[in-house]
């Protein structure tokens, strides 16, 4: 069978910011390589299922991270083993912060995390009633090279000795606006504030986690096509000429 | 001339002068210019129109909601001071006030009611202020989140505000189907009155993959019996006692083509047919919910029939133009939860009635995407639409905007190969005229300013005349 297993955590609560334009463009890639993929949606007191080449998880407000935070913890086993495998993991905004160690929501709530990442998250820190929002461009040290995006996220992501960064800011705020660093990356998963959504335009990082996850059934790896897209050229190009106008702001939300 | 007459007498003349020399409607600046001066103008409104002041707030429908309503009391021979034309700021709300007094900054409008729209996020501060004696809250959904957040935080600032007893002696109207608004209205000191839709043959099967996620306060499930669209629908709580309270003021038999829709207003064993000459549910919803305050201030049925115009088109929300023999209508798009409602009110199965094979007559589509502040600096929602949909119906499919290529490729992502990008926007009116078939339906899905600027350009080559020329 010429498929991708993907599973996707909390969809229909953790759902906020059209991150669900990634399942599209994985879905049109691997297409373009003759594949299929596979959506697996788990949502909350489900069975973790046993193919598993990719896993997901999107954004949503304090209540409906509140909402899922405990019942993860139940998978934390299996997706730490799974992700030690080389498995790779897109997990954006409240998904990251669930996948590190630990979320204080802007109520001073503490929620466990899975523990993916070595990072923790406090919401509002030193930054009340603010949020950062605005266009985002970063670098990452490896293949991925350069991302665009738009972040908007109330909390600030501390990273610990044990994880390295997602990328290096160009222009945005990151994980916190302090430390020049975004998101959060351990084997192939890759944690990070990046909507717009993230994989549309940053074609590099679409091709990474197609090709992990494919590195992960050996039969298929002979499907896998580097397919460039001009579209989507195109679009990073304009969203990055947008994205360096001054359009980065702190934001006060009364 | 004292300082404040000053203020207002230049924000007139300024007023009077952009709209003469037919600059602008001056729906913005000259407030701007007295919020800055006299910034005391809110509680002098509050005064002059104590007890005679309607606010109406929520995502979607704000402005159709304000002229329908308008319109209705106004052709009851009551006089209107409004911002009816969506410029719903502060400076908006100020500079409508400037109408309400006479050249020299002198109020003189005793016998008016005041209607004004309100900018959601904006609601708690201006209530606080002028203490409105009716209060209509539409809907919640997310939209510009770059601009306000969470839309929890919106809920949590009106939750905050309304349960305060400034109020307890106004009148709160509600959209009885959106469960996001339940505990607004329930912890209301003032009076609440319940608006709605009940018809099971609206339910909408297809999985709305953006839907806010559908939780109680309380932490357990919201379900629907009946779901109409996105969130909104007859609902319940899975756990605690927090359910649809029954309305009294219903929308029922709704019945729905490419050019109009159709229902029975019900309220206290009266019933009336009304036609609206724009489609969709949700200008049903507007139309009910203006409906459940005119109700309510004295007035009955009748007056609805006697003030109520099915042609209620204003500005840019669903406009239409007739241009080379094509028929052209103007659809603000702003936020998935409104454009998906006219993606699927434009995708309806049963609307040519004269096919007997009930084939779907594809449509022709100009959207132009732009993100300037107004618009939203973000463009990720229109991945949270049915672009699929859309695509699949369509057949001339122009894209402009200042984020065309945003918008192409997520087309692309569902597989459309055929579609022309055109920046300029006189040429790319040009190409979906040229791309249309003779005696076809051109519709526009535009975002804030791509509207302005599309309007504008329509009423030109058409030959209408600008919106504020008839206020002269």
């Amino acid at each position: 069978m010429n498929e991708i297993n993907l599973v996707h955590l909390y969809p229909e609560i953790l759902n906020l910011y059209a991150d669900r334009g990634n399942l599209l463009t994985l879905q049109y890639y691997t297409k373009k390589m003759d594949m299929s993929l596979n959506i697996k949606n788990i949502t909350l007191s489900e069975q973790f299922p046993e193919k598993c080449d990719l896993i997901f998880i999107g954004g949503g407000q304090d209540r409906d991270q509140e909402q899922v935070s405990h019942d993860l913890l139940r998978h934390k086993d299996v997706i730490n083993h799974l992700v030690n495998k080389g498995v790779p993991v897109l997990a954006v905004c409240g998904g990251y912060q669930l996948f590190g160690k630990s979320y204080r929501t802007s109520k001073n709530k503490i929620l466990e995390g899975i523990g993916i990442f070595d990072c923790v998250s406090v919401a509002n820190y030193k930054t009340k009633h603010k949020r950062f929002i605005g266009d985002i461009i970063i670098n990452t040290p490896n293949e991925i090279g350069q991302i665009i995006g738009f972040e908007n996220h109330a909390a600030s992501t501390f990273l610990g000795k044990n994880s390295e960064p997602f990328g290096f800011i160009e222009k945005g705020f990151g994980n916190n606006g302090v430390d020049k660093t975004e998101g959060a990356i351990y084997k192939n998963a890759v944690g990070t504030y990046l909507h717009g959504p993230i994989l549309p335009r940053n074609e590099k990082l679409t091709l990474f986690l197609i090709q992990k996850a494919i590195e992960q059934k050996p039969n298929l790896l002979q499907k896998f096509i580097n397919y460039h897209d001009q579209n989507v050229q195109r679009a990073f190009k304009s969203g990055k000429k947008f994205a360096n106008k001054k359009y980065s702001f702190m934001k006060r939300v009364k | 001339m004292s300082y404040k007459y000053f203020v207002f007498f230049l924000a007139i003349q300024i007023k009077n002068f952009l709209r003469i020399l037919r600059i602008s409607g001056g729906t913005a600046f000259p407030g701007l210019i007295v919020e800055k001066f006299y910034p005391k103008v809110l509680d002098e409104l509050a005064i002059n129109f104590s007890k005679k002041i309607i606010v109406i707030s929520g995502t979607n429908g704000k402005t159709s909601t304000t002229n329908i309503l308008k319109n209705i009391i106004s052709n009851n021979d009551i006089d209107v001071i409004s911002n009816d034309s969506g410029s719903n700021l502060k400076r908006g709300i100020i500079s409508s006030y400037l109408d309400s007094l006479n050249t020299f900054g002198k109020f003189v409008k005793n016998n008016s009611l005041m209607i004004l729209e309100i900018d959601e996020a904006i609601l708690p501060e201006i209530s606080e202020k002028i203490c409105p004696s009716t209060i209509l809250l539409l809907n919640l959904f997310r939209d510009q989140l770059d601009r306000y957040g969470e839309i929890d935080k919106i809920r949590e600032k009106w939750l905050l505000t309304f349960s305060n007893s400034i109020f307890k002696h106004s009148q709160l109207h509600i959209n009885a189907d959106d469960y996001l608004l339940s505990n607004v209205a329930q912890n209301f000191t003032g009076s609440v009155y319940y608006y709605g839709v009940d018809d099971p043959l609206l339910e909408d099967k297809s999985s709305d993959p953006t839907i806010e996620s559908n939780y109680c306060y309380c932490g357990k499930k919201i379900s629907h019996s009946v779901r109409y669209y996105a969130h909104i629908g007859k609902w319940q709580c899975d756990d605690c006692e927090n359910q649809r309270i029954i309305p009294t003021t219903v929308a029922t038999n709704i019945k729905q083509d490419l050019n109009s829709v159709t229902f029975n207003l019900n309220s206290e064993n009266e019933s009336h047919h009304f036609t609206l000459s724009s489609i969709g549910l949700f200008s049903v919803y507007n139309a009910v919910a203006a409906f459940s305050i005119v109700l309510n201030l004295g007035m009955k049925i009748e007056h609805i029939v006697k003030g109520f115009s099915s042609e209620n088109n204003v500005f840019g929300r669903q406009e239409a133009f007739v241009i080379e023999q094509k028929r052209v209508k103007l659809f603000l798009v702003k936020n998935p939860a409104g454009l998906n409602q006219v993606i699927y009110a434009l995708t309806q199965k049963n609307y040519y009635k004269d096919t007997l094979e009930h084939k779907l007559k594809k449509i022709n589509i100009l959207f132009a995407l732009n993100n300037r502040t107004e618009d939203g600096k973000d463009v990720s929602w229109i991945y949270d639409a049915d672009i699929e949909r859309l695509s699949e119906h369509t057949n001339a499919l122009v894209i402009s905007g200042m984020r065309a290529e945003d918008l192409a490729l997520r087309f692309i992502m569902t597989n459309r190969e055929n579609l022309i990008i055109e920046k300029n926007l006189k040429k790319s009116v040009e190409l979906i005229l040229s791309e249309s078939p003779p005696d076809s339906d051109i519709y526009l899905l535009l975002t804030y300013s791509a509207m302005m600027k599309y309007r504008k350009y329509f009423a030109k080559i058409s030959g209408s005349k600008p919106f504020w020329v008839n206020s002269i």
